[in-house]
């Protein structure tokens, strides 16, 4: 009897511990723990990419960002290469934009553009 | 004896935990209003405020802002039906925020804000298109930020705002055609910044706003057609009211105009509902968001987006969609 009053003790505490706790909480350590992924696609005769976060779609970049215009970037290696660095910016929770100065460093604009 | 305390113990506990079902039952009821927010998009890591931004069709347009440590002049958009963001051409401006946005026959226009040194007067419109900027006429007289602007009849409307001394009333007319802006007469209102607008039928709606610490309470109507203002019911005209505030979010939805969010002491989640044919207000569901003040709001004619902003100190990067008519359901 002892037992069975201490398991239900548990079960009652547990419960009320799961009511307590805020939901939001649970959905945002989901969120934090979910992968994010990149994927290059093509755009007529060019490439764009798409970044993911799990399932969720985030990003469609179907043209070089930060410019003026609709310019597919070349090259599938390219767009990996903006790709790769806007997942390293949300993997490190940081702006996940691009700037012209960074497409100019990653060989994809020159200077004069 | 043990037996005596742990059954104590459970009685107390389901005591505690039944209480607070009730206490969260019924300050459910106690503030039922229709509408409910659903979270749709994750603007990760790229929290911003103060951003300007306007909708055409099915696309939302944002762009410049502060983060916090930095003046941005990124632009964006976000595809109502994908449910995703696009980055688009900077903004060729000097990065800045509490910047105006407003959209006139399909083409985009952000100008005026704060560069973080100076108010500024200079304006650009962007052509989706062909996902270019180029810069229109400024407006010489005068530098603002957080002032208001709309469009209507295929002209661009901005006034009110803060120019670095001094609140502003005055309103301009921009006209794309000749690309010149000239001064408006008739607004009755008090000067104000950080006010809000919506258009139902193309009517324009203006309210809210902070000038010298006091919160605006009158509200009213301008109508394009003969370019006159109409004062409709003051904010608190019914004692149930709480609709005074600044840097909140406007738009329309199916005939009702909405102004949510803001600031009112401090950054809040509420959402009043206008309804035009009665110039009345309702309390609508809180959004389900954190509280924010600076947000963006996108909304087409059928389908309305607020998010983004900050609370406090707090960066937020969400976007939420209303849903003026559904039942509220915090599950979602």
């Amino acid at each position: 009897m002892i037992k069975f009053s201490r398991i239900l003790v548990i079960v009652v505490f547990t419960i009320c511990i799961w009511i307590a706790l805020p939901k939001d909480s649970f959905s945002d350590m989901n969120h934090k723990r979910l992968p994010v992924r990149s994927k290059i696609i093509e755009v007529g005769q060019g490439y764009g990419y798409e970044i993911w976060i799990g399932e969720k779609l985030l990003v469609k970049q179907e043209f070089i960002p930060a410019i003026n215009g609709e310019i597919t970037f070349k090259t599938p290696e390219e767009a990996r290469k903006v790709a790769n660095l806007i997942t390293k910016k949300l993997l490190e929770r940081s702006n996940p934009e691009i700037s012209v100065e960074e497409l100019v460093s990653l060989n994809i604009l020159t200077l004069k553009h | 004896m043990r037996k005596a305390v742990h059954y104590s113990k459970l009685i107390s506990l389901m005591v505690v935990s039944t209480t607070a079902f009730i206490f969260s039952c019924s300050t459910d009821e106690d503030e039922e209003s229709l509408g409910n927010w659903i979270n749709r998009s994750v603007f990760d890591g790229s929290p911003r405020s103060g951003m300007s931004g306007f909708t055409i069709g099915n696309i939302g347009y944002m762009g410049v802002g502060y983060d916090g440590d930095d003046y941005l002049n990124s632009f964006w958009t976000y595809d109502i039906e994908g449910d995703f963001w696009s980055q688009k051409a900077d903004f060729p401006g000097s990065a800045r925020n509490a910047a105006v946005g407003f959209q006139i026959d399909g083409k985009g226009y952000i100008g005026s804000g704060y560069d973080g040194v100076d108010e500024l007067n200079d304006f650009y419109t962007y052509d989706p298109s062909s996902n270019t900027w180029t810069q229109v006429a400024s407006i010489e007289s005068t530098k603002r930020r957080s002032a208001v602007a709309f469009s209507a009849n295929g002209f661009g409307y901005f006034g009110t705002g803060y120019d670095g001394e001094n609140d502003r009333k005055d309103f301009w007319k921009y006209d794309p055609s000749s690309d010149t802006w000239t001064e408006q007469v008739g607004f009755g209102g008090n000067k104000r910044r950080s006010a809000t607008t919506f258009t139902i039928n193309g009517l324009i709606y203006l309210g809210t706003g902070i000038s010298n610490g006091i919160y605006l309470n009158d509200f009213w109507a301008f109508d394009p057609s003969n370019e006159s203002w109409t004062k409709k019911t003051d904010l608190d005209e019914e004692g149930n009211y709480n609709i005074e505030r600044s840097r909140a979010v406007g738009f329309s939805l199916n005939g009702y105009g909405y102004i949510a969010c803001g600031e009112i002491n401090g950054a809040s989640t509420s959402v009043w509902e206008y309804d035009p044919a009665t110039d009345m207000w309702e309390a609508k569901t809180n959004f389900e968001g954190s509280s924010r003040q600076d947000a963006v709001a996108f909304a087409n004619t059928t389908r309305a987006f607020v998010g983004l902003g900050r609370s406090g100190s707090l960066y937020l990067d969400d976007l939420d969609e209303f849903f003026p008519l559904a039942e509220y359901d915090e599950e979602d």
